[in-house]
């Protein structure tokens, strides 16, 4: 322990551990109601309870309007505040980690359901899958376009990435750009996949497991294009340093991980299983 | 198919390696299924396509068969027998 | 009217870190610290100069406050949060008891017992008064004040 090199007196009035509690906050309570709010009056409005889903897209912009709140927060913590040291940034890492896997671990249930039904298909499906009646979406045509999007996006994403850790501002932002633009055309084509779909989610097990997994899978990348918006934002900001991005690492790591998903979702669901 | 005690044999279906467990739920509906396609090349009185009808007869529960013939006769039989 | 209303809400508010952030006086009283020797305390010698227009900053350009403590005692290979090994001094024993640094006057300390008869963590509140002793190992710590003499409680 070398102490020579600073004065104790500033020592003393540091902090001395190097983890950060945070002040009291309102957002987790306002977030956690807003949510409850948004879950009740989604499942009251899709079972008919009432006439019209206002109250469900009210629940959604208080979602939207928290979330804000609380990300203006964390950025103003760590880019202006300091607060974010290597402790810090290590734990919101790792707890993101976390979260990576408990989605993971997540989308493998949603796998196990379909190909519980799909490998065995029962008598009431006609022995057989997609069960009798239906007509799967074909692979080769929008899913496989959305393919190639996705995985364009990983290459954008490393062009982005290393642009940053270049200190390539330019770069940096079309990297961004690209990627952000590609989830937004990605969602698009898969409403509109959706929309020409010849089944719906209530349309036997295969509707049930097909749109379980597809459409989280799509309320992901709806979400991967806000936090890659946000990460556009913040580099036009000047919120990360080329070191210090801990932001746009958690975006990165969310992006592979849902492009990996898709393509077993792909290769599973639309190819093998048309 | 009408039964004619005087020649009736009773048997019951001997295992088949495509349904190892004990549920044999879908080897009743695949027998049934069979059985259809069968008669619907060879005609009723084709005597091997009898060997599904066995099968299935001693198989399957009652409703079940009763439920597929009707479905069958309103054209809503939820198999492929083609 | 309505814009000194609006003004006087404001500047009220005092809830969440970036009102503190606004709030916070930007008169700056040192200059950034580019060296853990000039740090002058949690002020603006930890506020960082800021990116130039157009480029991606480094860490050194951007890091404030504790953030930018941490890094330039990196950089000087200081481990300013006493991490790794902050007890150095002293035995263990009544007569030389581990010396504990300590800022405040006292510290939380996990004995974990002597070489070869390690325990689970016992936690002593260490204090510069008297000598704390785990109840364990019967290993004996005592606190040594390094701050400003000024902040002393005694």
């Amino acid at each position: 322990m070398k102490l020579k090199n600073m004065t104790n007196k500033v020592r003393g009035n540091m902090q001395l551990h190097p983890f950060h509690l945070v002040g009291p906050s309102p957002w987790p309570m306002f977030t956690s109601f807003s949510l409850m709010n948004l879950a009740l009056s989604m499942a009251l409005t899709s079972h008919g309870y009432m006439g019209h889903n206002y109250f469900m897209f009210l629940a959604m912009f208080v979602v939207f309007y928290s979330m804000t709140l609380w990300f203006k927060d964390m950025m103003a913590e760590s880019s202006y505040l300091g607060d974010h040291t290597m402790a810090v940034k290590r734990g919101m890492n790792q707890g993101f980690m976390l979260f990576v896997v408990s989605e993971m671990l997540m989308f493998v249930s949603l796998f196990w359901a379909y190909l519980h039904s799909a490998l065995n298909p029962n008598v009431e499906m006609g022995m057989m899958w997609p069960p009798m009646g239906m007509e799967a979406m074909s692979p080769a045509e929008l899913p496989l376009l959305n393919t190639m999007m996705l995985l364009a996006s990983g290459v954008t994403m490393t062009y982005a990435h290393h642009a940053l850790m270049n200190k390539d501002r330019k770069n940096t932002l079309y990297g961004f750009m690209y990627s952000t633009m590609l989830m937004v055309v990605f969602v698009f084509c898969q409403g509109l996949e959706y929309s020409f779909s010849s089944f719906t989610i209530a349309d036997s097990v295969y509707g049930s497991a097909f749109f379980s997994a597809t459409g989280l899978h799509g309320m992901h990348m709806m979400m991967l294009a806000m936090m890659l918006a946000m990460c556009t934002w913040r580099v036009y900001n000047y919120d990360f340093t080329n070191t210090s991005h801990v932001g746009a690492e958690t975006t990165m790591l969310y992006l592979h991980v849902l492009d990996m998903m898709w393509l077993f979702m792909y290769m599973v669901m639309y190819w093998w299983g048309s | 198919m009408a039964i004619d005690p005087e020649t009736f044999k009773f048997e019951t279906p001997q295992f088949d390696p495509r349904f190892p467990n004990q549920n044999q739920t879908k080897n009743c509906a695949q027998n049934y299924v069979d059985y259809q396609k069968c008669i619907a090349i060879k005609g009723e009185d084709f005597e091997p396509c009898k060997i599904f009808w066995r099968t299935y007869t001693s198989l399957c529960p009652v409703d079940w068969v009763e439920k597929w013939n009707d479905q069958k006769e309103a054209g809503k039989l939820p198999f492929k027998l083609d | 009217m309505f814009s000194r209303i609006l003004k006087q809400t404001v500047s009220k508010r005092t809830l969440t870190s970036s009102s503190r952030l606004f709030q916070a006086p930007t008169k700056v009283n040192s200059p950034t610290a580019t060296k853990l020797a000039e740090v002058t305390g949690p002020d603006s010698s930890l506020i960082g100069p800021g990116a130039q227009p157009g480029t991606i900053p480094s860490n050194l350009d951007q890091a404030t406050g504790l953030e930018r403590f941490e890094m330039l005692g990196k950089m000087e290979g200081v481990d300013v949060f006493d991490m790794e090994n902050p007890i150095f001094e002293g035995s263990g024993t009544m007569q030389d008891p581990y010396l504990v640094p300590t800022y405040v006057g006292y510290r939380y300390v996990g004995c974990m017992g002597k070489k070869g008869e390690e325990h689970r963590p016992y936690w002593l509140k260490v204090t510069c008064d008297e000598p704390a002793r785990c109840w364990h190992s019967g290993v004996v710590f005592l606190g040594k004040y390094v701050g400003a003499p000024e902040h002393s409680h005694h």
